[in-house]
């Protein structure tokens, strides 16, 4: 079912388990922003909007080239985030990737909505988006442990499934217009992007087990 | 004990996490997961977003200023009164609270006075009425309400709507059967009620004049409107004033 792939830890994708409760991290001490937000914290609010703030705008700009559709698409996405807050376990994953998931679910249905994709973008990104790779991440922002992991991640695939990784998650494009791009076949390419994933998954999950106990000393 | 993975639900997953998925695939999903209770549904998508952010290069934009101050409203909004400073009064009691208006002439007396040097007042026509009410009555996020009559004579009879949109910040207001004013003696004056303010805190609207039967005046609020629940019209010396003694309370329109 999935091809051999140098690099890849497993031929075959674990069970995507649930993720472990907050009973088993160390809580004491520290409380985040959204775990304030979902207490009713108004300054919580503004601390968001000045944390995640410029990350969103800056992944809806990138998604959505309209400047008032980008607008609208951050109004879609924080007010999915205060609904969203008090579903929040630090023991899953860092705030930083639990806004960023919302962020881009909120911007792929919208893209959906649209039928529109980004390919002039992907191209523009693709280069980009792999040396961003290698020195793990933004500049002006502290993209998180887990995206720390994800670049790891990424520099153990090979060149190929590394541009299907990016032409996906970066640029937007469909399968088939990845397929087409990159002259794989159709099911190469859901193959290295499922073994991406699970690799990255697989990666975070003890990451995260680490790194929520540290956050909270 | 061992759990076989369901390939078909893996690859649902990943797609879902990576390009979205139609309606027939995303009810196949959600039966699969109901199938599958030990499943994180969101583990796919929270790598794909380790990846993406991973992937992102460059600095970052900040929020634009009127982008973040709709993103606090709808903060307030969404998470209710523990995250606002402001009462969520509805428009009945704030139709009510009018009378506390004098007791907050003193913290307007400023804003009023900056608003006079930048126009304030001036009722501003618009070149196409009927075609700027059209446009905006279009886009996505407009509210058009029905003006409600007081007991006052002269707004017996009156008609007409009022559109907002609080996307856009913008509005206009149409008038059948308003009296024309002199603007030498009195004016038209709009106020917006925002329960993301202190009831005692309208948005002044703008002053206007009335030159015919049916005319449409753009909505001049002075301050940002997060959340309108009330739109009223009064009518006031020449100029407008800071705070309405309400005598002369004309027209509402409940949002």
């Amino acid at each position: 079912m999935y091809p051999a792939t140098s690099g890849v830890a497993s031929a075959a994708p674990a069970v995507v388990s649930r993720p472990r409760s907050r009973c088993c991290v160390p809580t004491a001490g520290v409380t985040t922003i959204l775990e304030r937000i979902a207490a009713g914290d108004a300054k919580a609010v503004q601390e968001c909007l000045d944390r995640f703030g410029p990350l969103v705008w800056s992944l809806a700009r990138r998604a959505v080239p309209d400047h008032s559709q980008a607008e609208d698409a951050v109004q879609d996405i924080f007010i999915d985030v205060w609904r969203s807050a008090r579903r929040y376990d630090p023991a899953v994953a860092s705030e930083t990737t639990f806004i960023a998931t919302i962020a881009r679910r909120r911007l792929i249905d919208r893209r959906r909505r649209l039928g529109r994709r980004l390919e002039r973008e992907a191209e523009a990104e693709e280069l980009a988006g792999a040396a961003a790779a290698e020195d793990a991440g933004l500049r002006g922002v502290d993209v998180g442990d887990e995206a720390r992991v994800a670049a790891q991640a990424l520099q153990q695939l090979r060149p190929d499934q590394r541009r299907v990784l990016t032409l996906s998650i970066l640029g937007g494009l469909s399968h088939s217009q990845i397929a087409s791009r990159t002259k794989l076949p159709i099911g190469t390419v859901k193959s290295h992007l499922r073994r991406g994933l699970e690799r990255v998954r697989e990666l975070l999950e003890p990451e995260h087990r680490r790194t929520s106990g540290e956050a909270r000393r | 004990m061992t759990l076989e993975p369901d390939p078909v639900l893996l690859e649902l997953l990943a797609d879902h996490a990576l390009e979205g998925l139609d309606g027939g695939r995303r009810q196949e999903l959600d039966r699969r997961l109901s199938e599958h209770l030990e499943i994180d549904a969101e583990a796919y998508e929270r790598a794909a977003a380790a990846i993406h952010l991973a992937l992102l290069s460059g600095p970052l934009e900040p929020l634009p200023a009127a982008l973040r101050a709709r993103l606090e409203g709808d903060a307030r909004r969404e998470l209710g009164p523990g995250t606002s400073e402001s009462a969520r009064t509805r428009p009945r009691a704030l139709a009510v609270a009018w009378t506390g208006w004098l007791a907050a002439a003193a913290l307007l007396v400023a804003l009023v006075s900056l608003s006079l040097r930048e126009g304030f007042g001036t009722g501003r026509a618009t070149r196409d009425p009927a075609g700027a009410w059209e446009a905006l009555a279009k886009t996505e996020g407009s509210v058009v309400k029905p003006w409600e009559a007081t007991s006052d004579p002269l707004a017996e009879g009156v008609s007409g709507e009022v559109l907002w949109n609080e996307r856009e910040q913008r509005g206009f207001m149409r008038f059948i059967g308003l009296a024309r004013n002199d603007p030498s003696a009195e004016q038209y004056q709009l106020w917006i009620f925002d329960s993301a303010r202190e009831a005692e805190h309208p948005v002044d609207g703008g002053v206007f004049d009335v030159r015919g039967n049916d005319v449409v005046v753009p909505i001049e609020a002075k301050l940002a409107v997060y959340d309108a629940t009330l739109f009223a019209v009064t009518l006031e010396r020449p100029g407008g004033v800071v705070v309405s003694r309400r005598d002369r309370l004309l027209l509402t329109a409940p949002l």
